[in-house]
Order: structure tokens, then C-alpha cells, then sequence
């Protein structure tokens, strides 16, 4: 199994306005465990995206926290509306106030830093990520963790992952 | 959106519980075109026969799944520091 390490180049800011590199360790605290990830429709819907709408579907990049709280995948909603994909499902998701009923959209998830191919999520739960103040794309459940080993390396500011 | 393949579902759940408990339904509009043991082999079976979604997954179980994501549901992702 190789193992790819990451640790995330976080820059700060100071209380006289310098910005600063933090690090490895302080950005792994700050950041939690991250990588990059490239979202996009899965392979086999894509001609008939591309038909549907006139030009090729979009990819939208960016981060994906690694949540060992979430029992499955979740992909932001904006995300989902940029890809042009339509719901394969529903689920009642829990909230503070109870829950509420979110569409399912089939995605393409590649992490490009890894040695491995890329992976489809027939039904990933749409949420809003968005709105907090460090714009995940993607939340990794514990159903794709299912294929990895993942170590938090704390003291040395990284993860490892094993595919 | 669903609301005729959830109505669907629920109308055949009892009896579907009796002989494909677990596995993942594929249905559109008031057909269900089968069940599969992943939802990833539902998903490819919908692709090949439609070109693309929007088709139903749902796993035949006594009650519909619920997504717990305690760093949604508390908020703390939202949480500004």
C-alpha cells in the first residue's frame, strides 16, 4: 500500500498585519486533515452532459476535510449545481433544529496527490459547506475512508494515507 | 422531485422487505427496474438504460435512512473563529 503525506501550507495573519507561513503543525490544527480534491460528474454521464447542454461539463476543485464523524460522503450543493448533474436520491439529514431532506448527486471524486483511480459516489448527500469560513468542497465519510488507512500525525504536522 | 418513485417505493416496501431486504432499488417514475447489491452497480444499471439521471436509489430497509454528519448538524463547520 503506498502512503502519500500531507501537510497543508496554511499562511496567518498577525495582529500588526504581517502574514505569515504557520507551521506544519499549526496549520494541521488549524486546517484539520485536507486534501485537495477535483470534482466532477462521473465518466459515464459525461456525453450525455455534454449533449444535453452544448459544451463540457465543469470540474470544481478544492478542499475536502477528511470527517471520521460522517458515516457517508456529503459534496457541497453549490458544487453540484456547477456540475449540471441531476439527484439520484434523497436522504433526511439531521440538523440542530431536526432534520431536513437533501438530494443525492452522483460525483466523480479524483485526489490528484494520490496514487489512485478516480472514485464514484453514486449517491454523495448534497449540503451547504459553503457558508463556513474555510469553503470545503467535500466532505470524505467513512464510507470511502473504508478503502484507506489514515493516520493523524500531529506532532509532525501531516496525515498519511494508504490506498 | 421523487415524489411518484417515493410513493412507489413506500407502496411496495412491505413486500420488497420479504424478499430483497438490503439491496438497492432502482426506480423511475412508477417502475423499478431492479435490485442490485451496490449502489454504485444501481447507478450503472440507471446510466445504461437512461443516459443519465435523475432515476431513484433507495435501499430496501424498514425505514429510510438518516445521514448523520455531527459536524453539520452542530454547526461546527459554520462556527467562525
Amino acid at each position: 500500500m503506498p502512503t502519500v503525506e500531507f501537510s497543508p501550507a496554511i499562511q496567518a495573519t498577525t495582529p500588526d498585519g504581517k502574514r505569515v507561513n504557520l507551521s506544519p503543525r499549526s496549520g494541521l490544527q488549524l486546517m484539520g486533515a485536507c486534501v485537495w480534491a477535483i470534482i466532477s460528474p462521473p465518466a459515464n454521464i459525461k456525453g450525455a452532459l455534454t449533449a444535453e447542454k452544448g459544451s463540457n461539463p465543469q470540474s470544481v476543485e478544492g478542499w475536502a476535510l477528511i470527517d471520521t464523524g460522517a458515516a457517508t460522503t456529503a459534496v457541497d450543493e453549490s458544487v453540484c449545481q456547477k456540475l449540471g448533474v441531476a439527484p439520484t436520491g434523497e436522504i433526511q439529514m439531521g440538523h440542530a433544529g431536526g432534520s431536513a431532506k437533501r438530494l443525492c448527486y452522483p460525483i466523480q471524486i479524483v485526489f490528484p496527490q494520490m496514487p489512485m483511480p478516480p472514485l464514484t459516489c453514486p449517491s454523495a448527500a448534497s449540503v451547504d459547506l459553503a457558508g463556513g469560513s474555510q469553503n470545503y468542497v467535500l466532505l470524505v465519510g467513512r464510507d470511502l475512508l473504508a478503502g484507506m488507512r489514515l493516520v493523524y500525525n500531529g506532532p509532525m504536522g501531516r496525515i498519511e494515507i494508504s490506498v | 422531485m421523487f415524489e411518484k418513485e417515493q410513493a412507489y417505493f413506500q407502496a411496495h416496501r412491505e413486500e420488497w422487505l420479504k424478499t430483497v431486504r438490503g439491496k438497492y432499488a432502482l426506480i423511475r417514475g412508477e417502475e423499478c427496474i431492479g435490485f442490485y447489491d451496490t449502489d454504485l452497480k444501481a447507478y450503472n444499471e440507471g446510466v445504461q438504460q437512461f443516459g443519465s439521471p435523475p432515476f431513484l436509489i433507495k435501499r430496501v430497509l424498514e425505514e429510510d435512512e438518516k445521514l448523520n454528519i455531527p459536524a453539520l448538524q452542530f454547526g461546527l463547520l459554520h462556527a467562525h473563529s
